[in-house]
């Protein structure tokens, strides 16, 4: 049976990097909704589903016919390229370096080039609209798909994330269909984060299995990374930030 | 196609974005390889180049994106 240790965080990590990645998709859907109807968002956002499911269905094969080790490798390698962007930036954010992400702007400028559009070539407004939902589900819904790979597959986890990412999706579509608006209280920016420390840490965790490393306490390493990735990024967000923004505070 | 030439592209900004960050990360891993298959070197040593790597990776980005 594999401990809490790995998989606490493991859901944790799904279900917190879902509920980033759904806002996300969710806020494009809706403003596509908003300028072209409902009718283009949703078929554009089935189509997209259709296509991640496919994507699913091959990778999935593969990835069940995959040494351990190398399955390890290449899933460590590719969380640790995702994990850390997501940290850089999320830190970059945190100290004032880069500015945070807003959905309500992210709506307001996906409505804006919708309405472009609409202004140059009316005629084919349906198709883009549902070319635009489509595309935000395929690569926020790659994103989720990727994420609850990397932490489930290893350690036979993926029931429990994959239930971490469900449970984040039905958070975001019942919290969208009562208000109707992008979800712009959700804490993004903290949320990203924490799930930029915990991928960083099952990516260097991962990584070392793929290598053969016995790591010191087993599975006790993981919640051992995700400090020390912790302590560098509070660190890190001290020291990078402006000095006009540390003088204010 | 351009639709998909842009998902293509999405895809690929999912793992790189700062060009720096992606290379010293490479670069460490592939230290960690050499160091494991290539020289046999105790476990914990690669499990330190790794963890360290990775973490002194970060630091580097970060402090590279600051100055920009």
């Amino acid at each position: 049976m594999t401990p809490w240790t790995t998989a606490a965080p493991a859901v944790l990590a799904a279900f917190l990097a879902s509920l980033v990645e759904f806002v996300e998709a969710f806020t494009i859907v809706l403003a596509v909704a908003s300028v072209r109807g409902w009718r283009p968002a949703i078929s554009g956002a089935a189509a997209g589903l259709a296509l991640l499911v496919v994507l699913v269905l091959v990778f999935g094969a593969a990835i069940g016919n995959a040494p351990l080790y190398l399955l390890q490798l290449f899933v460590g390698v590719l969380l640790l390229l995702f994990g850390l962007r997501w940290l850089r930036k999320a830190i970059l954010r945190a100290a004032g370096v880069l500015a945070l992400h807003d959905e309500a702007r992210a709506f307001a400028a996906e409505q804006g080039q919708l309405r472009d559009e609409a202004s140059r070539r009316e005629s084919r407004l349906d198709w883009l609209a549902g070319v635009t939902a489509g595309k935000a589900v395929v690569v926020e819904g790659l994103e989720v798909v990727f994420i609850v790979l990397a932490v489930g597959a290893g350690r036979g986890l993926l029931i429990p994330a994959s239930l971490g990412a469900l449970a984040a999706c039905a958070i975001v579509l019942t919290m969208g269909a009562i208000l109707r608006r992008p979800l712009a209280r959700v804490p993004e920016n903290a949320l990203k984060f924490c799930v930029g420390i915990l991928l960083s840490a099952f990516g260097v965790f991962w990584t070392g299995e793929g290598l053969g490393v016995d790591w010191p306490g087993a599975d006790l390493a993981i919640p051992g990374l995700i400090l020390l990735f912790a302590a560098t990024a509070l660190i890190l967000v001290r020291l990078a930030r402006p000095a006009a923004v540390g003088a204010a505070r | 196609m351009k639709a998909l030439a842009g998902i293509v592209q999405d895809i690929v900004g999912l793992f790189v974005d700062d060009e720096g960050l992606a290379v010293a990360v490479l670069a460490v891993v592939v230290v960690g390889l050499v160091l494991a298959f290539g020289v046999h070197a105790p476990s914990d040593a690669t499990a330190a180049v790794i963890a360290l790597g990775c973490v002194g990776a970060l630091v580097v980005s970060v402090m590279r994106g600051r100055a920009k």
